[in-house]
């Protein structure tokens, strides 16, 4: 039975078309996948990212993370332009393994990365607060510059900004005015190490005239006054032990040594009470007299004025006292000590005639001072 | 006849065909990355980071869900989910520029009346400054507080400048509110102090 050629037309279109329908349905089926379970893996683990902040505390993982995910849709968009058979996910699926990678690194990292940022934060903002009140304690005494103590005051106050932040949890923030405080207050030191480091190269001396003033004390079974001037206070001791500390204010020019009369300068040596004044002996209450100028100071001055550094006229000066009339909250006096009159009543009561005064810089290191 | 019937299957095939092949939501796609873009230019990452991280991850399913689209054979693609999704980008930004404006006025009107209250504070402060007995630690320890208040009130200063220029306001409260506190410490301080003395000359 022979067809017709319409049919035998029908039936080669049939095969044909039944061919192309089959070839285009193994190419679907075997025709490669796109990387969709990642994808989503991927969103999730990024939304769970930025929940745990980690664009700010693994800024790195989190940001790679994000790249590669951009990449890899942008790899996946190139392939879905192409003929569907031509396909090939395989770049777009590394890319998007990789991000998930990051991702959960971001993941894992952010919440030590913080508590470390926490750590780093809350030990430094120790360190600053100790400069601070160092500031407070033993600075505020120092001739500063207006400029210089405002430095200190911005610090502080950018301190306590970022501990505001700090409080409502954005330690990045309160680590940036931390910086800020930090740089302010950095400025501020570097003025004051200066001005002390100069003054600071007689440390050795006022720690062997602090260190044998004690021992006399002991020695001597007695009394024995020692001021540190840049702590503004004075320490009685008695046979060797610390009995008594007192506040006290200074000359003007308290840093530095006195070397000429009028100079407002508090000397700085090893003395002894030579007279004691009450009554209406003294201006200032009471009074005890200090055998300043010692031979020490003498050669001191005459070295001074021999080097040019003081004029040949000047005079050396003297009538350096332990008197009351203090308690102004100031640096008031020509060069001597002064303390409150209830203060200087009770010292005089306590001490004779004789009695070791040993007047330093400091008792302290610079580097113990400064941290 | 049967040749106009033949005919007439062919043509519904074709229609059908090209009727079934769903176009990519493009234009979409753009609007609702102009909407997050807007919300991103308004601050709304930083002002309403909940409506903003909301908006960005509605996108991202929105263009994954595309991509899912168009990788399938053009006949079987169905954006209607994609659609949805994108349409939801475009109400989250609108809510997202919305929180943020009002956040926004709120914080500005809070930061101006923390700045009339600081000028207040500052001023008290002087005053009572002016007042404040110079004890053991007098001048010095008043000369420090002088500055802490020359502090504030540079802050103060600089914050009114800020509102003024439109400065960013949450940037702007970070920074005056410690100021008020501040102002407040030095206020009590010297109350504290004068009150102090003059309980102590009654006695």
């Amino acid at each position: 039975m022979k067809l017709g050629w319409k049919k035998r037309l029908f039936v080669i279109i049939g095969i044909l078309l039944s061919s192309v329908v089959i070839v285009y349905a193994v190419l679907i089926l075997t025709m490669d996948k796109p990387p969709l379970t990642e994808f989503s893996s991927c969103q999730v683990l990024l939304v769970k990212a930025k929940k745990v902040n980690a664009d700010v505390y693994s800024p790195e993982y989190y940001k790679s993370a994000e790249k590669k995910y951009k990449a890899a849709l942008i790899e996946w968009k190139i392939q879905n332009e192409k003929i569907f058979f031509t396909r090939d996910y395989s770049k777009a699926k590394e890319l998007i393994l990789t991000a998930i990678l990051k991702a959960q690194e971001a993941n894992a990292s952010s919440g030590s990365n913080k508590d470390s940022l926490k750590m780093k934060y809350l030990k430094e903002v120790e360190l600053l607060k100790r400069k601070l009140d160092n500031y407070h304690d033993v600075f505020i005494h120092l001739p500063l510059k207006v400029g210089v103590r405002k430095n200190y005051e911005f610090g502080k106050l950018s301190l306590e900004q970022g501990l505001s932040a700090f409080g409502k949890g954005d330690i990045m923030l309160a680590t940036k005015r931390l910086n800020e405080g930090k740089s302010r207050i950095g400025v501020a030191d570097k003025e004051v190490n200066a001005l002390l480091k100069e003054y600071f190269n007689d440390y050795s001396k006022w720690q062997n005239w602090f260190a044998a003033t004690i021992r006399l004390s002991a020695q001597n079974n007695n009394y024995a006054f020692i001021v540190d001037k840049i702590k503004h206070k004075g320490y009685l001791y008695n046979k060797g032990k610390l009995t008594k500390e007192y506040t006290v204010e200074l000359g003007r020019n308290w840093i530095g040594d006195k070397l000429t009369a009028g100079d407002k300068a508090t000397p700085e040596g090893m003395y002894k009470v030579i007279k004691k004044k009450a009554g209406g002996d003294s201006r200032y209450h009471k009074a005890m007299l200090i055998n300043y100028p010692n031979e020490e100071d003498y050669a001191h001055f005459n070295i001074k004025k021999r080097q040019g550094l003081i004029s040949r006229n000047s005079n050396i000066g003297g009538l350096i006292e332990i008197h009351g009339d203090g308690g102004k909250g100031d640096d008031w006096t020509s060069g001597c000590i002064a303390l409150t009159d209830s203060e200087i009543d009770e010292l005089f009561s306590r001490i004779p005639v004789g009695t070791p005064v040993t007047i330093v810089g400091s008792m302290m290191t610079l580097s113990e001072l400064l941290n | 006849m049967k040749k106009g019937l033949l005919k007439l299957v062919a043509f519904s095939f074709l229609v059908v065909s090209l009727a079934s092949c769903a176009k990519a939501p493009q234009a979409e796609i753009d609007a609702a990355n102009v909407s997050i873009e807007a919300a991103k230019t308004a601050g709304a990452d930083r002002y309403a980071p909940e409506s903003f991280n909301a908006a960005s991850e509605a996108l991202k399913t929105a263009v994954t869900a595309v991509e899912e689209q168009n990788s399938k054979f053009a006949l079987f693609r169905n954006y209607d989910a994609a659609k949805t999704t994108l349409a939801t980008v475009a109400t989250l930004s609108s809510k997202a520029v919305e929180e943020t404006t009002a956040k926004k006025a709120a914080l500005k009107a809070e930061v101006t009346q923390s700045v009339t209250d600081l000028t207040t504070l500052i001023a008290s402060d002087k005053e009572l400054l002016a007042k404040a007995p110079k004890g053991k630690e007098g001048k010095a320890a008043l000369e420090a507080i002088g500055q802490e208040i020359a502090v504030v009130e540079t802050v103060n200063t600089e914050v009114t400048a800020g509102l003024a220029n439109n400065e960013d306001v949450l940037t702007l409260s970070e920074k005056i509110k410690p100021a008020v506190v501040k102002a407040q410490g030095i206020n009590t301080e010297l109350t504290d102090v004068i009150a102090k003395v003059k309980g102590g000359k009654k006695k």
